[in-house]
Parts: C-alpha cells; sequence; structure tokens
C-alpha cells in the first residue's frame, strides 16, 4: 500500500472510528458533488483541467475531513496526448492512482447555524505519493442540508517530486493553481 | 571532505538587492560526493552541528560530515540533543539516541507514524518529551512512558512544537493555542480567547525572562509572559512575511522562519517594534525548514537542499537605507545617538538605534563625485563639519545655513582629507599641512618639508597629532608643528585613540605603532603582512583592530598578539575608504565599505576563539570505542586511530591541532589533520592530548585528554618468566631424573649379564660336569684311545666355543644349536641313549639371535632336573614355532632334588626382558616341561 493511501485509509479508519465510538446517532457529511480544477500559467501554455470523480469524507463536530481525488478523473487539458502525459509521465497514476487532503479544520466552528466562515483546513496533501503537511485556508458555506467547501491554493511542482522534462518547462509552471468546490451533504450511518 | 565555506556576502552582490543582513555563510554539505537534503538541524554540547538528512544523521565539525546512522527509508521528522548525542524521531515511529557509531532505540509505538514527532526536548535529568501530531506529549522518563494529552487539560492533542523553560517548565505549541506544562499538569493555557492573534501555534521559542516566543499560521510571531501576563510584544503576520514556522530567539534577536526564502532576522534593539523586518533574499533560497540559535547568537539554519545557513548578527550588513545606497559612503561619524555619513549625493544622518527609521539630509552640501566629501564630524554646538577634497569646508549648521570655507575666504587649501572639531576649534588636515580654525579664522602650519596629512587626533592636553605623508607624526603647538619621532618610517595614514588613552598610528611600512611620550614604538616585526592598502584604525576594548583592504587584523594591547579575524567577521574581499570608521556608544563599530555599512559588534570569540577540542572517534582495529572514557586493549589490537574536532565554524580552516601521545612520546605534533593514528603501539598505558587553537601558538589552549592501556601479552606479564624458568628447571629435573634411570637399569643389565656369565661360566667349569666328563675320559683313554682323543678334542671345542660367544649380546640361533649340540654330544658319552635332543629348526629361524648360552643352559638343567635311563629316555625337543624357541621335555623330576640357586632361569627372562617385548614363559604343562624364548630378529 502507498503511503499516501497508507494515510487516507488510516485517516478514514480513525474518522470512521472516532465516529463510531463517541455516538451513535453521529452524522457524517459525506462529498456529493466536487470540482477540483488545477490550473498551470506557464509562459506559453495556460492549461486546465477538472476532476468531479472525487469521494470524501467530513465530520462536522471532530471537525475531521478526507478527500480523495482519482488522478485519472482529471477532464480538460489541451489535447488528449497532454492528458496521458499528465496521467502517465507526470503523476504515474499507474503507480500512485489517488491524491488525497486528509486532516481537520484547525478553527472553531459551528455546523448547525447556516452561514458563511473562513477556516483553515491543517493536514497532509498527499500527491504522486509524496506526503506533504499543508494548512489550506477555505471558506466553508453551511447550510441545513450540508456545507459547501471552497479553496484556492498552490501546489509546488517541486514539493511533490514530480519531475516535468526540461523541454516543456516553458509549458507548464512550477507552482500549479488548484482550486476546490466540494459539496458535503449529511448522510445518516456509515 | 573539506568543502570551503562561500561567503553569501558575495553572492548577495550579484543578487536582487538586499535589505540589512547579518552577516551570512553558506555551505553545501555532500556525503561523499552525493548531495543531501538537509531537513533538521541541531548543536550538541560539544557545539558539533547535527544534521538530519535523506542520507540518515549527519554530524558536521565545519570539515569534516561523518554518516552517524542511517534511517533507511524512514525520515527524520525531529531532533534534539542529549548528551553527547542526539535523540532522533524517524517517521517509522522509532526514537533512536545516537552517540556515536551506534544507535540505541529510545522508544518506539506504531501510534507514531500516524501521528509523527515534530519535537523533542531534554531535560537535564535526560527526560525526554516528544510532542506528536495527534497523540500529545510523549514523556520518557525513568519511571516509565506517560502521555499527556487532552484528558489532561492539553487545548489539542496535536502538538507542533515544544521548547522547555528554565524553570523546568515546558510550553507546547498545539494546533488550538500555547500550553504551559510542569510536573505533567497543565498550568497555563493561551490562544485567542486569551487575546492570542492565532490560535494555530507553530512555533515556540524561549525568550529572555521567562518568556516564550510564538509563532502562529496567520498572527505573526508574539512574546507570551506565563503566569497570567498575557502578550506583550507582537510582531504582525506582515512583518513575518506570512506563516512562523520556525522561530529561534537570542536576546534582542529573533530569527523567524517560515514561507519567505530564508530566514528573518528581527533586532529589537536595533528596530524598535513596529519597524519591517530584515529578509535575506538569497538567490535560489527556499523558506528555512529548521533553525536554532546557538550559544554565541549564531542562528543556523537548513531550507531542504544540501546547504546549511549560518549567520551572525555580530557583522550587521546595511547595503540600503530608506531607499539610498550606502556603498560609496565617502567618510562617516559617529555620535551617541545618531550616525552621520557622506556619499556622493550629500551628507545625511539618523538614529543610531534605528536604522531602518527617518534618514534626515543635511542640507544641499554641494558634493559631486571629483571632490568628495571625505571627512565628517559634528561640533559640540550641533555644526556638522564637512571636510571635500577639492572644494574646501562646509558647515551645516544647525538652522539650517551652510558656511563654506575655501582658500579665496579663509585662507586654507581646499584639499581637505580630515576634519575634527575640538569644542569651538576645528581642526583641518589638508595637502599642505594643518590648519586651526577659530570664529571663522584659519591659522595653518606646514609641516617641515612637503608632504600632505591624511589625519588628525585632537588630544585632552590641547595639542593635535596629524599623520603626515613623509614628515612622520607631527604635533601642533604653539609655534607651529613639530614632528614627533624623527627615527622610522615617515608616512601614516590613521591616527585612533583608545579606551586607557594610549595613541596608537597606522602607516604603510611602520606597522602599528603605539606613541608614548613623544617615542613611537612599532610592531613591525610581529606585524602580520597586509595585502593592499591599509585604510582605518579603530580601538574597540582591549583590541586596536586594523582594516585593509580584504582584510581586518586585531592586535591585543594586553598581550602584544595579532589575530586575524577576517573570517569571522565576514569582511573578507571588502573595500573601504580612508578613515570611514567610528564607535557607537555601545563599544560597536561602524565601518563604511562597498558592502555599505557595517556593524561590528565584536565579541571576544573573534580575538581569542575558545575552542574546546572533542575526541569525536576512536577507532582500535575498526572497532569503535566509546569516546569520553578510558579504555583498554589487549597487545594484537593495537592500530589506535583518534578523530577529533574543534568547532570554529567562522572559520574552520585556521584551526590548527597539537597532538601528544605521552607513553609513547614526549614530542607535541602540529597539524591541521583532524585525525591521529598509531598503527602499531606497543603495550603501555597512554594519554592522548589534543588541543586546537588558531593562529601561531596555542597560548593555553584546552588540552583534552584520553588514557589508555595496552596489554602487554601474557608472555611479558611479571610472572612469565618465574614460570618458564621453573619449568625450564622441572623439564632439566625430569630429564636428569629420566637419564639416571635408564643409566641405573642399564648398570644393573650389565650386571646381570656379569653374572649370568659368571653362572655359565661357572656352570661350564661345573666341578659335576668336569668330574664326569673326566672320569668318561679316563675309561675311554683305556679302552679307546681314539675316542678319548675326540672326547678331549671335543671338550676343547666346546670351552672354546663358549669362550667365543660369552661376551657378545646375541648369536644366530645357528650357532647355539651347534654349540648345544657338541655339549650334548659331551654329555651323551655319559649318558649314552638315556636322553636324546630332537632339534627341529627351518633353515629361516637359524638366522634368528638368542641370548648366547640361553639354550645350553636349559638343556644342562633339563638334564640335571630330570631322571634318564636307557627304558625311558629322556627327549628334549627344541624346535621354532611363530617367533619362539620352545624347548619341552617330558617332567620327570628327581626323587632327590638337586640342589638349585634358580638363578638360571631368572638370568635368561631378565635378559630376554630387555631384549624382547616378548616375554620368556617357563612352565609345567600338560606333564612337559616348556620353556618358550622369544627369537630376536638379527
Amino acid at each position: 500500500m502507498k503511503p499516501g493511501l497508507l494515510h487516507l485509509f488510516t485517516a478514514c479508519l480513525a474518522l470512521v472510528w472516532c465516529s463510531r465510538g463517541l455516538a451513535q446517532d453521529r452524522v457524517l457529511l459525506r462529498l456529493v458533488r466536487s470540482e477540483v480544477t488545477f490550473v498551470s500559467n506557464a509562459p506559453l501554455e495556460r492549461i486546465t483541467a477538472t476532476n468531479t470523480k472525487c469521494s470524501g469524507l467530513l465530520d462536522p463536530v471532530a471537525r475531521t475531513f478526507a478527500v480523495q481525488v482519482p488522478i485519472a478523473e482529471f477532464q480538460g487539458f489541451n489535447s488528449p496526448l497532454q492528458r496521458e502525459h499528465f496521467n502517465e509521465n507526470y503523476l504515474e497514476q499507474g503507480t500512485w492512482p489517488d491524491a488525497s487532503f486528509a486532516g481537520r479544520l484547525i478553527d472553531e466552528m459551528d455546523f448547525s447555524t447556516p452561514g458563511t466562515r473562513t477556516v483553515r483546513a491543517k493536514g497532509t496533501l498527499a500527491i504522486h505519493g509524496l506526503a506533504k503537511e499543508r494548512i489550506i485556508p477555505c471558506t466553508v458555506v453551511v447550510s441545513p442540508e450540508g456545507a459547501r467547501v471552497t479553496a484556492r491554493f498552490e501546489v509546488a511542482l517541486d514539493d511533490h517530486a514530480i519531475r516535468v522534462p526540461r523541454v516543456v518547462h516553458q509549458k507548464i509552471a512550477p507552482l500549479i493553481q488548484v482550486e476546490l468546490d466540494l459539496l458535503f451533504k449529511r448522510d445518516r450511518g456509515t | 571532505m573539506r568543502f570551503p565555506w562561500a561567503s553569501l556576502s558575495l553572492v548577495l552582490l550579484a543578487g536582487p538587492v538586499a535589505a540589512q543582513y547579518p552577516h551570512t555563510e553558506v555551505q553545501e554539505i555532500r556525503v561523499g560526493q552525493r548531495r543531501t537534503a538537509i531537513t533538521h538541524l541541531a548543536q550538541d554540547r560539544h557545539g558539533l552541528i547535527w544534521a538530519a538528512s535523506d542520507h540518515g544523521l549527519l554530524r558536521l565539525d565545519g570539515d569534516r560530515v561523518e554518516v552517524m546512522t542511517s534511517t533507511g527509508t524512514a525520515s527524520i521528522t525531529a531532533m534534539a540533543a542529549r548528551g553527547n548525542g542526539m535523540v532522533v524521531a524517524l517517521s517509522s515511529g522509532v526514537v533512536l539516541y545516537c552517540a556515536g557509531p551506534r544507535a540505541d532505540t529510545l522508544y518506539s509505538d506504531t501510534v507514531l507514524v500516524r501521528c509523527p514527532v515534530q519535537a523533542i526536548v531534554v531535560e537535564a535529568n535526560t527526560a525526554v518529551h516528544l510532542g506528536t501530531y495527534g497523540a500529545g506529549i510523549i514523556s520518557i522518563e525513568n519511571q516509565g512512558i506517560r502521555v499527556l494529552s487532552t484528558r489532561q487539560g492539553l487545548p489539542d492533542s496535536h502538538v507542533n512544537d515544544l521548547c522547555l523553560l528554565k524553570s523546568g517548565s515546558l510550553v507546547a505549541a498545539t494546533d488550538q493555542g500555547l500550553a504551559l506544562v510542569k510536573n505533567r499538569q497543565v498550568l497555563e493555557v493561551y490562544d485567542q480567547r486569551q487575546a492570542a492573534p492565532d490560535n494555530l501555534v507553530l512555533s515556540v521559542a524561549e525568550a529572555p525572562a521567562g518568556g516564550v516566543w510564538a509563532g502562529t499560521d496567520n498572527g505573526g510571531a508574539f512574546l507570551w509572559t506565563p503566569g497570567g501576563r498575557g502578550r506583550t510584544d507582537t510582531w504582525s503576520a506582515e512583518a513575518c512575511g506570512g506563516a512562523v514556522r520556525n522561530i529561534a530567539a537570542h536576546g534582542e534577536q529573533l530569527w523567524i522562519a517560515g514561507t519567505r526564502p530564508g530566514a528573518t532576522y528581527f533586532d529589537r534593539s536595533l528596530s524598535r517594534q513596529g519597524s519591517s523586518p530584515s529578509d535575506r533574499l538569497l538567490p535560489g533560497a527556499l523558506p528555512a525548514t529548521d533553525l536554532f540559535c546557538d550559544r554565541e547568537g549564531v542562528v543556523w539554519w537548513c531550507d531542504g537542499t544540501g546547504n546549511i545557513y549560518r549567520a551572525d548578527p555580530a557583522t550587521y550588513f546595511i547595503p540600503e537605507l530608506a531607499g539610498k545606497d550606502l556603498s560609496r559612503i565617502n567618510a562617516l561619524h559617529v555620535g551617541s545617538d545618531r550616525i552621520w555619513f557622506a556619499t556622493v549625493e550629500g551628507v545625511y544622518s539618523c538614529p543610531l538605534g534605528e536604522l531602518a527609521g527617518p534618514l534626515v539630509k543635511h542640507g544641499p552640501v554641494p558634493a559631486d563625485p571629483q571632490t568628495p566629501i571625505v571627512s565628517l564630524d559634528v561640533g559640540v554646538d550641533g555644526t556638522i563639519w564637512a571636510a571635500s577634497f577639492g572644494n574646501g569646508l562646509f558647515a551645516v549648521r544647525p538652522n539650517g545655513r551652510i558656511d563654506h570655507f575655501t582658500r579665496e575666504k579663509n585662507g586654507i587649501d581646499p584639499n581637505v582629507l580630515s576634519v575634527r572639531t575640538r569644542g569651538p576649534e576645528i581642526w583641518l588636515a589638508t595637502l599642505s599641512g594643518m590648519c586651526r580654525l577659530m570664529d571663522g579664522k584659519a591659522t595653518c602650519y606646514a609641516p617641515m618639508g612637503p608632504g600632505f596629512m591624511y589625519a588628525l587626533l585632537p588630544l585632552p592636553d590641547g595639542t593635535v597629532l596629524g599623520a603626515t605623508d613623509g614628515n612622520g607624526i607631527v604635533r601642533s603647538g604653539p609655534d607651529g608643528l613639530k614632528p614627533v619621532d624623527r627615527s622610522g618610517p615617515r608616512t601614516y595614514y590613521s591616527l585612533a585613540r583608545d579606551g586607557a588613552g594610549s595613541i596608537w598610528a597606522i602607516g604603510p611600512e611602520s606597522g602599528l605603532c603605539r606613541l608614548r611620550q613623544d617615542t613611537l614604538l612599532c610592531t613591525d616585526g610581529t606585524m602580520p603582512q597586509f595585502q593592499g592598502d591599509l585604510f582605518a584604525l579603530a580601538c574597540t576594548g582591549r583590541h586596536v583592530l586594523v582594516f585593509s583592504d580584504g582584510a581586518a587584523m586585531a592586535y591585543d594591547t594586553s598581550n602584544g598578539m595579532w589575530s586575524d579575524i577576517t573570517a569571522q567577521a565576514g569582511l573578507g574581499g571588502l573595500q573601504a575608504e580612508l578613515n570611514a570608521v567610528g564607535t557607537g556608544p555601545d563599544g560597536s563599530l561602524w565601518l563604511a565599505c562597498n558592502k555599505g555599512l557595517v556593524r561590528l559588534q565584536a565579541p571576544a570569540s573573534w580575538f581569542s576563539p575558545n575552542l574546546r577540542t572533542v575526541i569525536t572517534d576512536v577507532v582500535v582495529d575498526n572497532v569503535h570505542l566509546p569516546t569520553e572514557q578510558d579504555w583498554e586493549t589487549p597487545h594484537d589490537r593495537n592500530a589506535v586511530t583518534f578523530r577529533f574536532a574543534a568547532p570554529h565554524y567562522a572559520d574552520p580552516g585556521a584551526v590548527r591541532f597539537e597532538l601528544r601521545l605521552s607513553g609513547l612520546s614526549d614530542k607535541v605534533l602540529r597539524t591541521r589533520e583532524r585525525e591521529a593514528s598509531y598503527p602499531a603501539l606497543p603495550p603501555g598505558t597512554y594519554t592522548f592530548e589534543v588541543r586546537a587553537f588558531v593562529g601561531e601558538e596555542p597560548n593555553g589552549a584546552e588540552w583534552t585528554r584520553q588514557s589508555f592501556v595496552i596489554f602487554p601479552p601474557w608472555w611479558r606479564l611479571w610472572w612469565a618468566a618465574p614460570c618458564a624458568v621453573a619449568a625450564l628447571v622441572l623439564l632439566v629435573a625430569l630429564w636428569f631424573r629420566a637419564r639416571e634411570r635408564r643409566l641405573r637399569y642399564r648398570q644393573k643389565l650389565e650386571q646381570d649379564q656379569v653374572r649370568f656369565q659368571l653362572e655359565a661360566l661357572r656352570s661350564q667349569v661345573d666341578p659335576h660336569f668336569l668330574f664326569n666328563s673326566f672320569n668318561t675320559l679316563v675309561e675311554l683313554i683305556e679302552s679307546e684311545p681314539a675316542k678319548a682323543v675326540e672326547q678331549v678334542e671335543e671338550l676343547s671345542t666346546f670351552f672354546r666355543n663358549i669362550l667365543h660367544v660369552r661376551d657378545r649380546p646375541t648369536i644366530s640361533l645357528d650357532e647355539e644349536l651347534s654349540l648345544v649340540a657338541t655339549y650334548f654330544r659331551l654329555e651323551q658319552r655319559r649318558f649314552g641313549r638315556a636322553i636324546a635332543l630332537d632339534v627341529s629348526v627351518g633353515a629361516e629361524n637359524r638366522r634368528m639371535q638368542v641370548v648366547p648360552l640361553t639354550l645350553q643352559l636349559l638343556v644342562e638343567n633339563a638334564i640335571k632336573h630330570n631322571i634318564s635311563d636307557m627304558d625311558r629316555p629322556l627327549l628334549i625337543q627344541v624346535r621354532a614355532e611363530a617367533g619362539l624357541l620352545v624347548v619341552s621335555n617330558l617332567m620327570r623330576p628327581r626323587s632327590s632334588p638337586v640342589r638349585s640357586t634358580g638363578f638360571g632361569l631368572d638370568s635368561i627372562r631378565k635378559r630376554y626382558a630387555a631384549l624382547s617385548p616378548t616375554p620368556v614363559i617357563a612352565g609345567p604343562e600338560e606333564g612337559l616341561f616348556i620353556i618358550r624364548i622369544p627369537l630376536i630378529r638379527p
């Protein structure tokens, strides 16, 4: 099992275990709609791709969460060949099929009253098999049936040992902008 | 492995415009030829730097890189010094203690895989506290393992950093604020509810006076004093440049690392609260991943690459100030609270305590590159006196008025090199001599000959000294200038007066000179050679500092020793203006050079580095031994290697060692190597002594010693010689005894032989035998004289044969048989057919040997002891079988036994025992008397 997956697995396990251990009627929020977009704004080319096939859980009481992003499900790119390069050469999805972000919301917040809040999510971001601890500010819009989380952050290719050939240096930015739009909905029981 | 410290200051010149920065050096660490990625740094008790890298745990002494322990695929998540070694937490959940080439496991828990150790602190009693991210604080104490978590009141079990206060309390930085912990009790929690700027505290460091510096994610850094006193000092997130992931403090200095490249330095004495921090812009540098302050206030950091950085705030470069480039300052003056300096753009001043603060431009002083301002002084009334080379003297009055003194108006030479004020008097050094300016009127004195003046020094006694080009040092008096000392070199550049009132001068040929009662005492003999020009002289404490192109030397006035402080001060490659140096009220030096304004707060360690030598490794026959205790080794494991280090990171190349192995020789060796090998030491008691020094002489540096014993081999021990002698004596005694026994045995054998021969002789001349023979003979003489002659001949043959064989030890069986045959014939004449001899011995056995007369004796015995008559003749059978000669006859003992000595058979037995392993067996068997005699091989 890859370290990234292992982290996610243990995080999920911890989440499920916590929720069972503490309260039987604990409500978990499940990720129902997701939109993860990345933008590479390089001098010669701008690449964007979006993934809507993510899965995840959010525990509103413990404020823990885990989100998994299947690498192969990114759509967009400027050509099918580019997508293949992204999947096979850069992110090596055969070896590391998923990216994940698991951790907890550091700041106090109440999921029972609707409203918009800005909180920080601190956790391990695992991409390309390399986990990095990140603190990512995100906006949480709480509604009676769930929560919508949006965030915007940058991923440095170097941080996750994503090697880009020198030929395409001008076409791929060293810092990739990532935008998340995740809709979590109540899901009784697990 | 030697890696030169590249001066970062040079790098900075090529990089983008830098703000103020302390002197920083960068060193690339490689393991062999391979690059490393260093994520954590720590310093042990001896001052050695330990680095956590992807090659494992490294130990650095500035010169050598040692891989102490390899961590395999696991990475190091935290480390802290303990004793001689390091406590290291690995991502695999193992906590190691590594002090040498061996690492011991202190603690291991799979929970630490999910909740990695983020920080380690070690108490003086060696208790270790692990701050984990998710499992609270785990304490490894003598009593066992204890966990402090949210149940015990910790605000969060996610600990980001720990620090140990002098009071013994532990401060934990958690995801939900700070916590003060003592004796497993959470005494105080500080978070947003208590006005902390942010709950998410990422780093903590101990501050003076019981406070704690805390670095937060988006609330900057703040100073928290436990005990309900709250937050006293805050540096905003903007000032810190984002999240404060690491923090280190030393005195008034604060270092933070977060999202900006490198580390950010705050000097709270220089820039007051709220001023923008100085941040380091290093080309390609990454934000520091770990940083710490060592005991001297030097800060170390690493950034995840193979580089480690060392920043010494004692040298502080200010290349620009409020947008003004300070690399072209021509003159400066340091007052009690302000610093004035002149560039080609004009004269400026700013408060000393606030170097980022407001810069004041003083008047429009016309300063163009052709006629630069070369000297500045400020009078007691606040007038700024600016001397230009080529354009006379300017006075900027406190009210803003500018007076210009020129040759036309005041009669002074417009080429002024130095201006100094003393009370209302203004003294000028010009191309044509010295001038005194009083109330706008100038009085000029020319020196004895041609030549101009570089520097002035007003003295308390009312006179003024001038350093001239060609006329030596001159002193002003009521009647003009007088040379101070006519002997010696004639050119001096700079003059200075130290705190004790001594006057110092320096020139290109003179070396450093001290002026005492109008006599110059020069140190030219011991003066180090300067490359390039000298440009400034300054006094600080008991040291006189001489600055030249790219070098700085310090002269200790108390012991007359020179020390090179160029590397320590980071002044390599420096170019400065003549006499553009000043001393601040706190003793710090201000120097104008091509790198901008430089503040030097020279610590004592620059002048005489107190080097402590550490023996880092002892290898005996490829086995590493503990370095801190005496040891012993057998004589055949005597290849000893010592490795040692003396941390002197400011200038590791300058460290030299003196070493001695007392016990081998008292000779002291000097070396730059950090290793000493003794391939084959003879047995003995030794003490290895080593000390490090910088400069020419060790000057009382402390020795580091280690004693050891090489045991002698057992044969060289005190008891070995007596034992050997005793064994030899014993052997000789045994040999003598054996020899004696052998001799005695042989003697006895000989005696036996003699006795046997006597017996044989005796038996041969047995009167019975002779009587019988003669009786027979008498009978024959009468009846058959021819037979009688035959009888006599046979008798004589018999006796001749006996004489012939009796001295030989053995004779062949054939001979013996012929002897027996002769004897038997003699006996047969008497007994007739009453006796018979049957000899059946094959030809091959006839060559075998027997003791002479054996068979004769046996035959004689048989005839003597048995009854024989015609009817029942006595048959004596002699045959050879299986190597034995068997003599048998029917037992018919005589009714009146013949008196026998019993010697015959006994002597045969004894003689055969000496000659053959097979014994002689004799005895009656089934009515026969049988004797078996071994046949001896020829």
